[in-house]
């Protein structure tokens, strides 16, 4: 008898798992794999689609859609550059194990879209169920996302490049609170010069309160195009889709390089040669007045530990003692500016399901997905209802820099706007050592220019 | 007449050529998939302007042209020279120096050993980490430890990869490969009869002497083999630079092959990068085929004569 339960009960047993393995092999899991980069605090970026995953894998259900889908994600906080990232992209689309969906900043969409790397988009918006969810994204933003008029990706998030001031350091100088805190504004006006920056940074220096001046970017980025534009320097027609060598403003954007570094010395000449992190701890320690950064690294120096004693800074403290604002105007008067270098989500051509690898994107895109991103990792949203969200809106930070919008500017979407690029960081990296006087570094990336892009060339004299 | 037979068609020589084929054909094979194929690729890469696209799009000679119209290539070009001239020196002058020292000054078996395995570690270092250790050694923050060393006598922190990009990147590399030539040397001078030190020493001959009238005559050969293997691996090295200073400041230790592969992979124009390499390739034939007809490489493979 007992012998007959036992074997009774090991029957149910395999029963039962015959029934859960029958059950289990009723769905068919989909790997969607994706890759995003950016600093250790912009890693939403990726997971906000393996969060999307479990909202898309619930609507499967609904649908009674056999497929299940599973989002593996990579993120490189290494600093790894565009170049870089794409070389490895476009090798591994040819040999067809390139990831679904890669997360770029938006200067990348005519490559992808030239080279046929990325799906087009709009025929998926218009019939995807899913394709109004991105409705409400910003229209500039959608137009960082075209190439020759169509979409090829989908923004992902917006930022600032800011300029922040020690306002310790202010204080120490003898500035009255209500000054310090009106300064943002001033700049805003045009009444706060680049020369009045320059001034301000060599006196602090003077007085031995910091150490430098001024730091900009170590690597290439779109920093040095916005202080190009900054000196009205044109860099793209659209018309005649050409990139743009502006000469003058070449010249004029070269000698502020040449004169923070080589003359006032507010600025170390080896600026493109220093260790990011190396970087970021002279910063938050105190050591330099002004920093052209970027709203990112509000959120990133409250996640990354670069202070030595202090380790991650909190809100208050970063309240406390640093202040941010535009690119000051050239001259008394004039325009200050910012740059937005809008990351996108792009779909890889070759994807095995186009259908799904979009409905993540744009679940993902949804406001709370967004909100959470931005107010995470220091970036602006993408549309209004995003940034109605209550995480985003009752946010200090965004709404003190909301206004920036007004002024900011994208980079066009050439492909070959890569070259513009590593010239002129080249020609800045001249002047800033001394090697090249402005005059000479300007024929030299006119020379260069030439040599690379030929008759892709407009030179302005 | 009868059929003639297999014998009476193959030539004895023939007959021993098939016997050794299949020694010498896997050998062949290797080499033809992975020195010559590649080579060819290459050459076929320069024929297009291949970009990111990835696209076969032939443009003729287009972008040999372009090289020679390339503004940095004579700044390139002095780089590399000067990169492969001075690396080479230390290489295998410091080569022969320790190898004398630790062959022929320290005449303790274990000893001499003790410092050859001492000189080999950078060999069996990742180069990732052996670069590392020199970006860190050369840090130019007062926490860099050269910084540090300047720093006890009074000296302030100083920029030593960006003031002397090239003379780093020459050392790096010269440290580097200063143990092949070590090895090679120690070997070399051992192999030289105890007899001919003795004769000299009884001659009244110094230190300076035996090395100068014996030694060095008869590490001649090693000594240019050597010469020739690292001038032709060091025109086509670059993975210490791109670690330690990717070519930089500017263009100020770029040499050529690394100007290639900046071009191939970081401007994603491949086509210009496999005419800088088709370049490169000429060169190297050149230089080999000039080296080995000025050093006599036939009298080199001719059996010793020291035991004969």
């Amino acid at each position: 008898m007992k012998k007959a339960l036992n074997l009774f009960f090991i029957f149910l047993l395999v029963l039962g798992m015959t029934i859960v393995g029958f059950a289990s092999e009723e769905y068919e899991t989909v790997i969607i794999r994706v890759s995003s980069k950016g600093s250790a605090a912009d890693v939403a970026r990726g997971q906000n689609l393996v969060r999307a995953a479990e909202e898309l894998n619930r609507w499967l259900a609904q649908k009674n859609d056999k497929r299940r889908v599973k989002v593996e994600h990579i993120h490189d906080s290494s600093g790894t550059d565009d170049n870089e990232t794409n070389r490895r992209f476009f090798l591994a689309w040819h040999s067809g194990h390139a990831e679904d969906i890669i997360a770029l900043p938006h200067s990348n969409v005519a490559l992808y879209a030239e080279g046929n790397y990325a799906l087009p988009l709009d025929e998926l918006i218009k019939t995807s169920e899913f394709g109004s969810l991105l409705e409400g994204i910003y229209d500039n933003l959608w137009e960082a996302a075209k190439y020759k008029g169509r979409i090829y990706a989908v923004p992902q998030d917006a930022e600032a490049r800011v300029l922040f001031y020690r306002k310790d350091v202010l204080a120490q100088m003898g500035w009255r609170e209500q000054e310090i805190a009106d300064l943002a504004e001033k700049i805003r006006e045009g009444q706060f010069t680049l020369e009045d920056m320059i001034a301000l940074g060599k006196q602090a220096q003077e007085q031995k309160l910091v150490d430098w001046g001024f730091y900009h970017r170590p690597t290439n980025g779109p920093a040095f195009t916005m202080i190009l534009r900054a000196f009205g320097g044109e860099v793209y027609n659209a018309e005649a889709d050409k990139i743009v060598l502006d000469k003058k403003a070449l010249t004029k954007a070269l000698a502020f390089f040449r004169r923070i570094t080589q003359e006032e010395k507010i600025t170390p000449e080896g600026m493109t040669i220093m260790e990011w992190r190396n970087l970021h701890q002279v910063w938050v320690e105190g050591d330099v007045l002004f920093w052209l950064g970027g709203t990112w690294h509000w959120g990133e120096y409250q996640q990354v530990p670069y202070h030595s004693t202090l380790g991650e800074l909190t809100e208050d403290y970063m309240f406390a003692n640093m202040g941010y604002a535009l690119f000051p105007a050239v001259e008394q008067g004039g325009r200050p500016v910012t740059l937005t270098n809008p990351f996108v989500y792009m779909i890889n051509s070759k994807t095995k399901h186009p259908d799904l690898a979009f409905a993540l994107v744009a679940l993902a895109s949804q406001p709370e997905y967004n909100a959470l991103h931005a107010v995470n990792s220091g970036h602006m949203v993408i549309s209004p209802d995003a940034a109605e969200q209550p995480l985003y809106k009752e946010n200090a930070f965004f709404k003190s820099v909301a206004y920036m919008l007004e002024y900011t500017m994208t980079q066009p979407n050439t492909p070959r706007w890569n070259n513009f690029t590593t010239a002129l960081y080249k020609a800045v990296q001249a002047v800033e050592l001394g090697q090249q006087t402005p005059e000479e570094a300007v024929g030299w990336m006119e020379e260069q220019l030439k040599h690379d892009l030929g008759d892709q060339l407009l030179i302005l004299e | 007449m009868g059929k003639p037979t297999n014998k009476t068609l193959m030539s004895p020589k023939l007959m021993q050529s098939l016997r050794s084929a299949p020694f010498i054909a896997p050998f062949i094979i290797l080499v033809f998939l992975f020195y010559l194929v590649p080579v060819l690729l290459t050459a076929v890469l320069s024929g297009t302007g291949m970009d990111f696209t990835m696209r076969f799009n032939f443009v003729g000679l287009k972008n040999f042209a372009r090289i020679l119209s390339d503004s940095v290539l004579p700044q390139i070009l002095h780089n590399t020279l000067v990169y492969v001239f001075f690396t080479c020196l230390l290489n295998v002058g410091f080569g022969f120096i320790l190898a004398l020292l630790t062959t022929y000054f320290i005449k303790n078996e274990n000893i001499g050993l003790f410092f050859r395995t001492l000189w080999l570690l950078p060999r069996m270092t990742p180069p990732v980490i052996y670069a590392l250790l020199w970006l860190w050694f050369l840090d130019p923050t007062e926490k860099g430890m050269l910084n540090v060393i300047v720093g006890a006598f009074g000296r302030p922190p100083q920029n030593w990869i960006l003031n002397n990009p090239m003379p780093t990147v020459i050392l790096a590399n010269g440290l580097i490969g200063v143990s092949l030539g070590m090895v090679i040397f120690s070997s070399a001078i051992k192999s030289i009869p105890d007899e001919l030190y003795k004769a000299a020493m009884i001659d009244g001959a110094g230190d300076f002497k035996i090395i100068r009238h014996i030694i060095l005559p008869l590490v001649k050969w090693p000594l240019m083999f050597l010469t020739v293997w690292q001038i032709l691996s060091l025109i086509t090295s670059y993975e210490y630079i791109m670690l330690i200073t990717d070519g930089g400041p500017l263009f100020n230790s770029e040499v050529l092959s690394l100007y290639s592969y900046h071009k191939a992979f970081s401007n994603l124009e491949f086509g210009y990068g496999a005419a800088l390499a088709v370049i490169l390739v000429l060169i190297g034939i050149l230089v080999t085929t000039f080296m080995l007809k000025v050093f006599g490489f036939d009298r080199m493979m001719d059996p010793s004569r020291l035991n004969a």
